[in-house]
């Protein structure tokens, strides 16, 4: 037999007895990922369910759905869509009101002996409407004068006061967050604030006029 | 053609009375009828498993809606995936398809350990005394870490072993048709291996799930939304769900 045919032949019983094994294995992956499911048909032959269970059962579901239903939010609330920068004003299921707001922009600020460090993200969970303004001013943060580039002034001082920058009206949530107006209203629909949540003018004053102190905010 | 002899044929004879032995038989079998069949009745195997499973999920979403933190439900068998906040719906992803293979899992909450992604999306520092907002500017440049950021193939490491990887429905387009047609080979052959790997070698459980969404605005939304740390409950198809000392009868 000639050389070549013998290699020839070798290769092909050495692909095939890899083949062989491969499909075994996979055979015994099925086999076994099939041994899992049987798991409710083995439970309810050795845990028959009785109408009186049955019933029982469909009683604490029933609580549980109404102790549930305890910890949802009563009257309006704010849903914050901050990936698609979308508000939303509802009650129970129904959107009362949609806008369009600009959420956090996610960036990095760091001071400049690197010992301070901001992450420019809109919080996530549930909060609650903690202060409602009119005509809101702007105490400025540390970090708005290390971004300008600009000397940080003391605590109290008047350079920290700006006014107008946050529309007609505020509603806070909470660690210096807040529901605010915009001059930028262009960037509306864009990650592009500090945390806060920005809003156009009227949705803002709709918004405004329904929450209340205690409105609950929901915030993903 | 009828013939008045059809319509004149006597009937047999009913019997003129019925014993008192066969009325005491008679009250016996109905006794021994109702003893077996009536007194323990049992409910249909499919009304009992939607109790139990839905028992269960109550139970799961009950604990998390007890605290502030946001929680999502990836629900297979409905195909979707549910963001939720003290039972409240905030956002629901309708899916393509979804896929399940490996070892049963609990219906419990269970923490997103890791959003795994070959392109993790990197955050922006902010340069100091750098560019200041242009108000109403069209060319001003938006420099953020938005959704678009975010990458629409990645997995999501969940406690317990469980792999939940999201991609988008294939593009029409050649190469993305043939990864596509790749992915589909590799779920067909790789989850088998596994198991036999984990089975004998690792001795740990591990569940594989496969989850197709719209178009990748969806898939970035998502893993915006995903957070790691936060819970999940996932509703497994009902052959796969693992129950953990539950009594149907008890509390």
């Amino acid at each position: 037999m000639p050389k070549g045919k013998k290699i020839l032949i070798i290769l092909l019983i050495f692909v095939g007895f890899l083949l062989f094994i491969f499909t075994a294995l996979e055979i015994t992956g099925y086999y076994l990922n099939a041994g899992n499911r049987s798991f409710w048909r083995n439970y309810l032959k050795d845990q028959k369910i009785d109408t009186d269970a049955y019933n029982q059962l469909l009683k604490r579901n029933e609580s549980l759905k109404k102790k549930m239903a305890g910890y949802s939010p009563k009257g309006v609330y704010l849903v914050i869509d901050t990936a698609y920068n979308l508000i939303y004003l509802r009650k129970g299921t129904v959107t009362l009101r949609q806008a369009t707001v600009s959420c956090g922009s996610g960036n990095l600020l760091e001071d400049l002996q690197g010992n301070r460090r901001w992450v420019f993200d809109t919080p996530r969970g549930e909060f609650a409407v903690q202060s409602k303004l009119r005509d809101p001013v702007w105490i400025k943060p540390d970090w708005a004068f290390i971004e300008e580039g600009k000397e940080i002034p003391p605590k109290q001082s008047d350079e920290r006061i700006e006014e107008g920058v946050l529309g007609e009206y505020a509603l806070g949530f909470g660690d210096g967050y807040f529901i605010h107006g915009t001059l930028y209203t262009r960037m509306l629909g864009r990650n592009v604030t500090h945390g806060c949540i920005r809003v156009g003018d009227d949705d803002l004053k709709a918004l405004y006029k329904e929450a209340t102190v205690g409105t609950k905010i929901y915030i993903y | 053609m009828t013939t008045s002899k059809h319509c004149t044929r006597k009937r047999p004879s009913a019997p003129k009375y019925i014993s008192t032995e066969m009325v005491y038989k008679l009250i016996g079998l109905i006794i021994i009828l109702t003893i077996t069949m009536g007194a323990v009745s049992y409910v249909p195997e499919n009304d009992a498993i939607n109790a139990i499973e839905e028992k269960l999920l109550l139970d799961a979403e009950l604990e998390l809606s007890k605290n502030p933190d946001l929680y999502c439900i990836i629900d297979l068998k409905e195909k979707k995936i549910l963001m939720k906040a003290k039972g409240v719906v905030l956002r629901q992803w309708e899916s393509e398809s979804m896929r399940f293979w490996g070892n049963p899992i609990p219906l419990t909450p269970l923490p997103l350990a890791k959003k795994s992604t070959l392109h993790k999306p990197k955050r922006e520092n902010i340069t100091p005394n750098g560019k200041e907002e242009k108000k109403d500017s069209t060319e001003a440049k938006v420099q953020a870490f938005e959704m678009g950021s975010m990458p629409s193939t990645y997995t999501l490491i969940i406690g317990g072993g469980i792999k939940v990887s999201i991609r988008t429905k294939p593009e029409t387009r050649f190469f993305a048709r043939l990864a596509n047609i790749g992915l589909n080979i590799k779920w067909y052959t790789a989850p088998p291996l596994l198991t036999v790997w984990n089975k004998y070698k690792k001795k740990k459980p591990f569940t594989l799930i496969d989850i197709v969404v719209k178009d990748k605005k969806e898939a970035q939304a998502l893993y915006w939304t995903f957070t790691e740390g936060a819970q999940c409950i996932i509703i497994p198809p009902r052959d796969f769900l693992m129950l953990l000392d539950f009594d149907a009868t008890g509390n």
